[in-house]
């Protein structure tokens, strides 16, 4: 039986039901250059459909990656004309949420009020979940010469791992926190309503969580979905980062979520190097160390092997160069002049 | 010999899947991550993943769900590790567990909750007492150990509430009983110093007193004005020394009491058990403003006490008076 797997995202670009591709890893191991890449590429290759790319990382890179700035609305890519990002702030979700609280409540001195926004506040992953939601939200609202855009794959770039994790498990957290509010409120029912006064907030509240819970198991039902929902794992060969992605992969695994493709950042490809630096040569041996053991452990994985350049990968020329090696593996005695051959920015 | 039917891609990619979760299953999954501590000689020498967790807890589950599966299929794992695992599809007895089981333990709820309620501010009046959140507050009194006076007032609500299944308030045993032990410390403290100045109160009355009996000859009580007249024509030491000295003893017994008092928060176990600032708590949950008059009542509380000493004195003396007007 031929399961051999080709070590590029070929898979990924040319699959025509995703419509969500998540791309995450631990921090600094080139996240944003990969989902950006990622896009390009299917933007390259389906020039007749719309992409988005989505930054959910509070610290938003996007636009750094592209050159050029980019908000919470979606806006086209200069160079890529269906390609759009956008950048989403969960903390304008939040205050929104919260905003939407007020509106019920105007009493200053109400203890619940408190409680609310501290409830809100602490859930796990509710900062993600709001910045999905305000996605949706935007992707709803989004109309272009009164013509509804149909994007036909959402390439999400997160923020490093726990969180992005944190968001996968918010709606099982979200069920049992509500399970043990309402047994709470069993409890404690006709005092709850005593403290929210004549607004019967608990029971808006209740009712806010329990719409916010029905979408977000909606949308955990489309993740599960190995059809719809993929995830990418970056990383970089290097202790830390394998252990990471094994973990994250691992733990994506038990959300049911499909893992299918790693792409390794950062690789120096010393030994073809006419005359290797040592110590490119010296990280090269330990990157190599790494390497195999990932060829092990993940030989049902596509692998993707990306070189480290010369120079920073922003701006979408750039990135149409580097993202090719997404599709192609890169072969450092053919392709070394990559390394130099990026516009400076 | 039949021809092998090239896999379409979407079958391959779903033997992949399913190659890529038995890979995972049976504990492989801890056995990878150690793997990669190992190679990676990290400090950290055992990991066990997410995955075997919840294969410890949910193996009953997985077991049911083969059982009703409308596929036969075998349930055992293989535990030879090679790279083509005897079963493909294990959708059946998957590894991956129903995300409410993994994800949010009780522990971790009831931490949030904790954290939800306890973090919650109200803002009611300048005082320190007042800016707790009602939950908190209620847990706080209700928690009162039963040794600690927990019996007075609203005290007596069901304990269950606490420590039953899952509530999210729930102590655990060690905190209970540390909590409680200290409700019985403080309270033995409280006694104890009580003691120590009752002691002393009355060693210095009784001393006052006798002192004025044996060195005064005429020192009586009566209720007769002209049998206490007789006493004050002795013009060495003159009756009213008696008041004198016991309104400097008892002065100065009382501010040490209190400082003493201020100094080991004696004060707090008498005002936390008792019932005025029991219901001023419960009264607070419907009207917040009220919290503004928990340090009022409290003040007025370890006042009250102050007076208690003021009062049991001059029982004594009238007491002490009223033998000798046998005399």
């Amino acid at each position: 039986m031929d399961l051999e797997l080709e070590p590029t995202l070929e898979s990924i670009i040319e699959q025509d039901s995703l419509k969500w591709i998540f791309v995450g890893g631990k921090g600094g191991v080139g996240k944003t250059t990969t989902s950006s890449s990622i896009a390009v590429q299917l933007a390259l290759t389906h020039p007749q459909d719309q992409f988005l790319l989505i930054s959910t990382d509070p610290a938003h890179n996007l636009s750094d990656a592209f050159c050029q700035k980019f908000g919470k609305d979606a806006r086209k890519v200069e160079g890529l004309e269906n390609l759009s990002c956008m950048e989403i702030d969960p903390d304008a979700a939040m205050n929104d949420l919260q905003q939407q609280a007020q509106q019920y409540n105007n009493d200053p001195n109400d203890p619940l009020k408190n409680m609310m926004q501290d409830f809100t506040g602490s859930i796990p992953g509710i900062d993600e979940a709001l910045s999905f939601m305000e996605v949706l939200k935007h992707i709803k609202n989004q109309k272009l010469n009164e013509t509804k855009i149909t994007y036909k794959t959402i390439i999400f770039d997160t923020a490093p791992t726990g969180h992005t994790l944190r968001f996968l498990q918010l709606p099982a957290t979200l069920s049992k926190l509500l399970g043990k509010f309402q047994s709470l409120s069993g409890k404690l029912g006709p005092m709850m309503n005593m403290l929210g006064g004549a607004g019967g907030n608990p029971q808006d509240m209740f009712g806010k969580l329990n719409e916010l819970e029905k979408q977000v198991q909606e949308v955990n039902e489309q993740f599960t979905n190995p059809d719809l929902t993929t995830f990418v794992c970056v990383c970089i060969s290097e202790f830390l980062s394998l252990y990471e992605t094994e973990r994250m992969i691992q733990e994506l695994m038990s959300y049911k979520m499909d893992v299918n493709s790693i792409v390794v950042n950062q690789l120096l490809f010393a030994e073809d190097e006419v005359k290797p630096c040592q110590r490119c040569v010296s990280r090269w041996k330990m990157q190599k160390k790494y390497l195999d053991q990932m060829s092990e452990l993940y030989e049902d994985y596509h692998l993707v092997k990306m070189p480290l350049l010369g120079t920073e990968i922003r701006g979408i020329n750039n990135l149409k160069k580097f993202s090719k090696f997404l599709l192609k593996p890169y072969d450092p005695k053919l392709d070394s002049a990559i390394i130099t051959d990026l516009e400076d920015k | 010999m039949s021809e092998v039917k090239p896999l379409s891609a979407e079958e391959k990619k779903r033997l992949l899947r399913e190659r890529r979760a038995a890979k995972m299953a049976g504990g492989n999954a801890t056995g990878r991550l150690n793997n990669i501590l190992n190679q990676g000689s990290s400090v950290q020498t055992e990991a066990t993943s997410v995955l075997d967790k919840e294969n410890d807890t949910t193996s009953s589950t997985i077991s049911t769900g083969v059982e009703t599966s409308s596929t036969p299929r075998s349930t055992s794992i293989p535990i030879h590790h090679d790279d083509d695992p005897e079963i493909q599809d294990i959708t059946s007895f998957s590894p991956t567990p129903e995300p409410e089981k993994v994800l949010a333990s009780s522990e971790d709820i009831d931490a949030m909750f904790n954290k939800i309620f306890s973090g919650a501010q109200i803002p009611t009046g300048p005082d320190g007492p007042g800016g707790e959140d009602p939950f908190a507050q209620m847990l706080k009194m209700l928690g009162q150990p039963n040794g600690a006076g927990a019996g007075a007032g609203l005290g007596g609500m069901p304990e269950d509430l606490f420590n039953s299944q899952g509530n999210p308030f729930e102590l655990n045993e060690e905190e209970n009983q540390y909590q409680r032990e200290l409700a019985a410390y403080n309270l033995y403290n409280h006694k104890k110093w009580k003691f120590r100045f009752l002691i002393i109160r009355f060693f210095l009355i009784f001393s006052n007193f006798f002192y004025h009996y044996i060195t005064i000859p005429t020192f009586k009580a009566s209720s007769y004005s002209f049998i206490r007249g007789i006493a004050n024509t002795d013009s060495s030491i003159t009756t009213t020394s008696f008041i004198t000295y016991f309104t400097t003893i008892e002065l100065i017994t009382i501010v040490s009491y209190y400082l003493t008092s201020v100094k080991y928060d004696l004060f707090k176990t008498t005002t936390e058990n008792n019932i005025f600032v029991k219901i001023i708590s419960f009264g607070s949950m419907v009207l917040p403003q009220l919290e503004q008059y928990r340090p009022l009542l409290v003040r007025l509380l370890a006042y009250y006490e102050l007076l208690e000493v003021i009062l049991t004195d001059l029982s004594l003396v009238i007491v002490l008076f009223g033998l000798l007007s046998f005399l």
